[in-house]
């Protein structure tokens, strides 16, 4: 893979290997640094509750109760942010961007700590993912409301815009977090949420995420054929006989939702939308039809990696997720930024 | 004209740009030619073809025998008229040359996997794309072979008229004539070719009509034997140009530059 080519690695294998990548990230996750796994009995009590009498060990219920909800949320967190990214260079025909870089991400976590100020998320979470949507469709409208009417834009604009934007709601965030949260504890969890976490996170409500992941994956490998069109930019789109605008504002609406689960489920956690849809597009090329759901199973696998880097570094401490993406992220994006100087 | 009409346009007032209108009260464009619009920087070119293809406001009309004024006509349908080359093209992502050719089906056509490959093939194959070439990223072609990929991508939808905004922009002698002769053949296959251009000699010699535009009005037009005399070159582009007679008895347009 040179600067300008990529991997001619076929969809096929790329799929297998990603798998194979996954299953072993999922189990290492799950039981790494648990005791007692070897023993047949450690998985059967837990699946197969077969004597009321037996008890499960501690270490059985930290399996069960905390390190298999915190998976699941990982995998599609993960999920849902890589998508989102990919969504997001589609929609504004530039690889640069991404929901942290243009500033979405921010506005979800304005609106989340605003929630908190006026004490609106209950211990249910019932209402993160409405509000974090909320958060992230305000600053992506705002951005739309600069470039929607003017076709392509350049990189400069949009990436300075977004900056201003995610500068503007990462203040008001922070103002909210200092000073206006309420109670302390409240305060703790929301700069928890707000530097990316999945430890804390329900089973029920975990899995409650599943279908929805699902169905936007679908809604979203069924607008690929369009965005790779979109790529030729909006009057070549618009002369093959694809409705731009439409399209356009069904792409915002979609990367709102993906960003809402990722971010209801782990949190804020930067860069990962940037990073993890160039890593698919180097092996397996642009068409999104292909690049979506490799990116969304990169993204599980990223996520699951950093989360186990956080926790097994400095125990019981855990480095948050954001910490970890931005110490990645960042320096990626700079290289980005020095490699697309480009005639093209 | 007596000839069947691609479109007719009537009272139009089409703008892009708050400081420029093109005004055309009449003009009508033959089907199944290949028709030139000459005219300087900033005459209004581009936004003849832009205001043709639907894509900017506009008053007047535009009018399709057959399918009607081309506000009412269909994005799906107008992709099926008319396929458009920008003057600058470009593509936000590397896709290989055969996947960027892939994207100019319009939508709506659903073609077979094997039916699309053939087609891919042989739009390559015409615009002397090599076979190998096929799966190289386009992010690595030069300016030249950047510019036949993206006639491919106009190409390969098979559309009844090809609108291109400077054509033969980045490509080398050879493989002008090359496109020329290509685009001839498309004609005479019964597509129509309406093509911005400032290869003077080429429009003269090569396409059945050529349209003067001047400041934003149609300047004239008419066959290229006919309208491209030296005295209109003059008034088009304030150049001298003569017409010369070659030893084999053909008419060439001679620019004195």
């Amino acid at each position: 893979m040179n600067r300008q080519g990529r991997c001619t690695l076929s969809p096929g294998y790329f799929f297998i290997v990603c798998t194979l990548l996954l299953v072993i990230v999922i189990a290492v996750h799950t039981l790494w640094g648990l005791e007692g796994i070897s023993q047949t009995e450690f998985f059967s009590d837990i699946f197969m509750p077969g004597s009321p009498t037996k008890h499960l060990s501690i270490e059985q219920f930290i399996f069960k109760d905390i390190r298999i909800p915190r998976t699941i949320a990982g995998l599609i967190a993960g999920f849902a942010f890589s998508i989102a990214g990919v969504l997001c260079q589609g929609v504004f025909q530039n690889d640069l961007a991404s929901p942290s870089v243009l500033g979405i991400s921010s506005g979800a976590a304005f609106f989340v700590i605003l929630a908190y100020v006026f004490n609106f998320i209950s211990r249910s979470w019932f209402f993160l993912p409405f509000v974090a949507f909320l958060g992230a469709l305000s600053s992506l409208l705002s951005l739309s409301y600069f470039f929607l009417s003017r076709g392509r834009v350049s990189m400069k604009e949009l990436l300075l815009v977004g900056f201003a934007i995610s500068t503007i709601f990462s203040a008001g965030a922070s103002l909210g977090l200092r000073h206006l949260i309420p109670s302390p504890i409240k305060a703790g969890e929301a700069l928890s949420w707000l530097l990316g976490d999945i430890s804390i996170r329900p089973l029920p409500m975990v899995v409650a995420y599943l279908p929805i992941v699902i169905l936007l994956l679908i809604a979203a490998i069924s607008f690929s054929r369009s965005m790779d069109t979109l790529s030729l930019g909006d009057d070549v789109a618009q002369s093959l006989g694809f409705e731009i605008k439409g399209l356009r504002i069904k792409l915002i609406a979609l990367i709102c939702l993906l960003e809402a689960t990722g971010l209801s489920l782990a949190g804020v956690v930067p860069f990962i939308g940037l990073i993890v849809p160039h890593i698919a597009r180097s092996f397996i090329g642009p068409k999104h039809r292909n690049l979506i759901f490799a990116s969304g199973m990169l993204g599980s696998i990223l996520l699951l990696c950093a989360d186990l880097v956080g926790r097994t570094v400095n125990p019981p401490q855990q480095i948050e997720l954001g910490v970890i993406f931005s110490f990645i992220g960042a320096p990626f994006f700079i290289y980005l930024v020095l490699r697309n100087r480009r005639t093209w | 004209m007596v000839e069947p009409l691609f479109c007719t346009i009537e009272h139009l007032s089409a703008s892009v740009h708050k400081n420029f209108v093109l005004n055309i009260p009449n003009l009508d464009i033959p089907k199944n030619k290949f028709i030139t619009i000459l005219g300087e920087n900033g005459a209004g070119k581009t936004t003849l073809l832009r205001a043709i293809l639907g894509q900017i406001p506009k008053l007047g009309l535009i009018f399709f025998p057959g399918l009607g004024e081309i506000e009412k006509i269909s994005a799906h349908d107008r992709a099926k008229i008319m396929s458009f080359l920008p003057a600058h093209d470009h593509c936000a992502f590397n896709f290989s040359i055969a996947e960027f050719l892939e994207l100019g089906f319009p939508q709506g056509v659903y073609l077979g996997s094997e039916e699309k490959k053939q087609r891919i093939e042989r739009v390559a194959r015409e615009l002397n794309i090599p076979y190998e070439a096929l799966h190289k990223p386009i992010y690595s072609l030069s300016s030249g072979e950047r510019k036949k990929i993206f006639l491919g991508r106009v190409m390969i939808g098979d559309a009844d008229a090809f609108l291109l905004d400077e054509p033969y922009s980045y490509l080398d002698p050879f493989n002008t004539q090359e496109l020329i002769e290509h685009l001839k053949k498309l004609v005479a296959g019964g597509k129509t070719i309406l093509c911005v251009s400032h290869d003077l000699r080429a429009a003269y010699r090569h396409s059945d009509y050529v349209i003067g535009i001047k400041n934003g009005e149609v300047h004239g037009y008419g066959t290229a034997k006919n309208y491209l005399s030296p005295e209109v070159i003059k008034e088009l582009f304030g150049i001298v140009a003569e017409i010369v007679v070659d030893h084999r008895g053909q008419n060439l347009l001679i620019l004195n530059i």
